[in-house]
């Protein structure tokens, strides 16, 4: 059988048709472009790209084709900050392991002598903060005229002497990308902030309301003589700890240089498994999406996005370790329904519904916790009466009023009606009925 | 914070991102991968939006082809996973999975430059002269890496005994 251009395209489109974008991905690549814009790891920057922040103090004065230009700037023209600022010893410890450290690799050229920011005692033993002028200083956003001109990176104790952390570049735009903050010890127990000159506020563990929203409590990081060193609870491959300029956003997030390694801690930083995606689109769903919901733009495209009060926007977190459920329909009154869940590493998945009517954005209706060791992992009840949506993968659902017979309701997803009492669970575990009274 | 793209970026990246997942899915033959791709190009797409906000896709798209051939040169980020393993979605049937199995098979034995191509004219629909700007080549090369992938590509495909039907896709590429 000779295939046809036609039978081509229709065996690429049948190879791909299954496939969908994460549903974080907008967040992530913003969030990635954005730190793209001013972290450069030592080894790899020669090229770089265009970078938009905001300035905060640097007198600049441009020059063309990158040659070296004299950019003022606290971070390497203030003196060295900090209980061990005196410490000739340990200065000479941290400037030698910051060169060992370049040496390395493809480093990017340096000109004149490192310069310690800060050096201080912790409870986890000396750290410090070191930054470097580049020997050029390329022009790294147009139109702006923004260059990167120096280098830095957090330098932490170690049996061996002074580590240096992941080394990221400074540019006149700002600070606004780089790490600021550390965590330290053994038990990734001792928090340093480095102060950049503007307020920042610091949350040391992350809560869960009954809904599922997020409850913080954010305090301010009470800087002294350049940093802050903070007792928090151990972030061993987890992060509760969440830092962040005022007021608290994702535009506004405070790095942890190591954040990474703590999250991935064996494949050094590189991302985490991906969850397992399971979208189910309910029967009558095209009626009010107008076709395929999962190929509608995504509801927060129109105003706030409803699921904000859902989201850690200033936590580091790895993917949760159940599946990533989205579920597509239609409400009894006419308005598009999604119900997605939010999980962060091991803690429990939240569940959110949102609904909209027609070219109205979405809002959160209802939110709770699913459990995927559960017979029915997912039961949300709607407001107004739209019924009560339930989800198991792979199960089929029926449901009952009272004494009245019972109903299909079809397989893996269903909003049954608000006057349900009842809903039978047929899956891989055998037949469960779960009584529907809240 | 300033941020200059604000809604017209995202904008792009919700309503192109799908199509520039499938691309990036038969260049790499890997979901996690093509993900990764992605989401790289996007980044570097954010960064440089200012100068490409009124071609984003041309731009994406000849970023993915790029990095999609040098991808190998960097290690892996996570281990390979087909896409089969990936999704729960529910109709995925054996027969659907076999399918994409043995397409991306047959499109990983296309060299780089002749897979790009092939993917972009057929799953993309694009004109031998965008296909040329996305590649960085002639028309020429992209008329001869056509014909020469398409006949490696209908050789793999009509040994792995794959049957598809043209009835649901009508019509031929510009």
């Amino acid at each position: 059988m000779t295939m046809s251009d036609s039978d081509v395209r229709a065996a690429l489109h049948r190879a791909t048709d299954q496939l969908t974008t994460p549903p974080d991905l907008l967040p992530a690549v913003r969030r990635g472009g954005r730190r793209r814009l001013v972290r450069r790891r030592a080894l790899l920057a020669v090229a770089l790209t265009a970078v938009v922040a905001v300035p905060v103090g640097g007198a600049l004065r441009l020059a063309d084709r990158g040659e070296p230009i004299e950019v003022a700037s606290p971070l390497l023209d203030e003196p060295t900050r900090g209980d061990l600022a005196g410490d000739q010893g340990y200065l000479r410890q941290v400037r030698e392991a910051w060169r060992r450290h370049l040496s390395r690799g493809e480093a990017v050229a340096m000109r004149g002598e490192p310069h310690v920011v800060w050096a201080g005692n912790t409870p986890a033993g000396p750290a410090a903060y070191v930054a470097q002028r580049t020997r050029t200083e390329p022009g790294v956003s147009e139109p702006g005229g923004d260059r990167n001109f120096a280098a830095a990176a957090f330098v932490e104790p170690t049996a061996d002497g002074p580590k240096v952390l992941t080394v990221e570049s400074v540019t006149t735009a700002g600070t606004d990308g780089n790490s600021q903050a550390v965590l330290l010890g053994p038990e990734r127990d001792v928090l340093v902030v480095v102060d950049f000159g503007d307020p920042v506020v610091f949350s040391p563990r992350l809560r869960y309301k009954a809904d599922g929203r997020i409850d913080r409590d954010f305090q301010p990081v009470p800087f002294r003589d350049g940093a802050a060193v903070l007792p928090v609870p151990p972030q061993r491959g987890k992060i509760t700890v969440a830092l962040s300029r005022t007021p608290v956003s994702a535009l506004n997030m405070v790095h942890i240089a190591n954040s990474s390694a703590i999250l991935f801690p064996d494949s050094e930083g590189s991302g985490s498994p991906n969850p397992k995606q399971l979208t189910y689109t309910l029967p009558g769903a095209e009626r009010a999406w107008g076709g395929d919901p999962a190929a509608a733009a995504e509801p927060t495209n129109q105003g706030e996005n409803p699921l904000t009060p859902y989201v850690d926007v200033a936590g580091n977190h790895g993917a949760g370790d159940g599946p990533l459920l989205t579920v597509y329909g239609t409400t009894p009154d006419g308005r598009r329904l999604r119900m997605e869940t939010i999980q962060y590493d091991d803690d429990p998945a939240r569940v959110v519904a949102t609904l909209a009517p027609a070219e109205s954005p979405f809002t959160a209706v209802a939110s709770g916790f699913a459990d995927w060791n559960a017979p029915l992992p997912v039961r949300l009840r709607l407001p107004d009466r739209q019924g009560v949506l339930v989800a198991a993968e792979g199960a089929t659902f029926s449901y009952r009023t009272g004494a009245g017979g019972w109903r299909a309701a079809g397989r893996d997803a269903a909003l049954l009606p608000a006057t349900a009492t009842e809903v039978r669970i047929i899956g891989a575990r055998g037949t469960t009925t779960v009584p529907l009274t809240n | 914070m300033r941020d200059s793209r604000g809604a017209e970026f995202d904008d792009f990246v919700r309503t192109r991102s799908v199509t520039l997942l499938r691309v990036a899915y038969l260049l790499t033959g890997d979901r996690n991968a093509a993900e990764d791709l992605l989401q790289e190009v996007l980044e570097q797409v954010y960064v440089r939006w200012r100068r490409v906000r009124t071609t984003p896709e041309a731009y994406a798209r000849k970023a993915l082809v790029n990095r999609a051939a040098n991808r190998w040169r960097r290690r892996a980020r996570r281990p390979e996973r087909a896409l089969a393993e990936h999704d729960g979605v529910r109709q995925d049937h054996a027969d659907d999975v076999a399918t994409r199995e043995g397409i991306v098979a047959a499109l990983r034995t296309l060299p780089p430059r002749q897979r790009a191509t092939v993917v972009l004219r057929y799953l993309e629909d694009l004109s031998v002269t965008d296909v040329a700007a996305a590649l960085g080549c002639s028309e020429g090369a992209v008329k001869s890496n056509t014909s020469r992938g398409l006949a490696r590509l209908r050789e793999s495909l009509a040994g792995s005994g794959l049957v598809l039907s043209s009835s649901t896709i009508p019509g031929s590429p510009r």
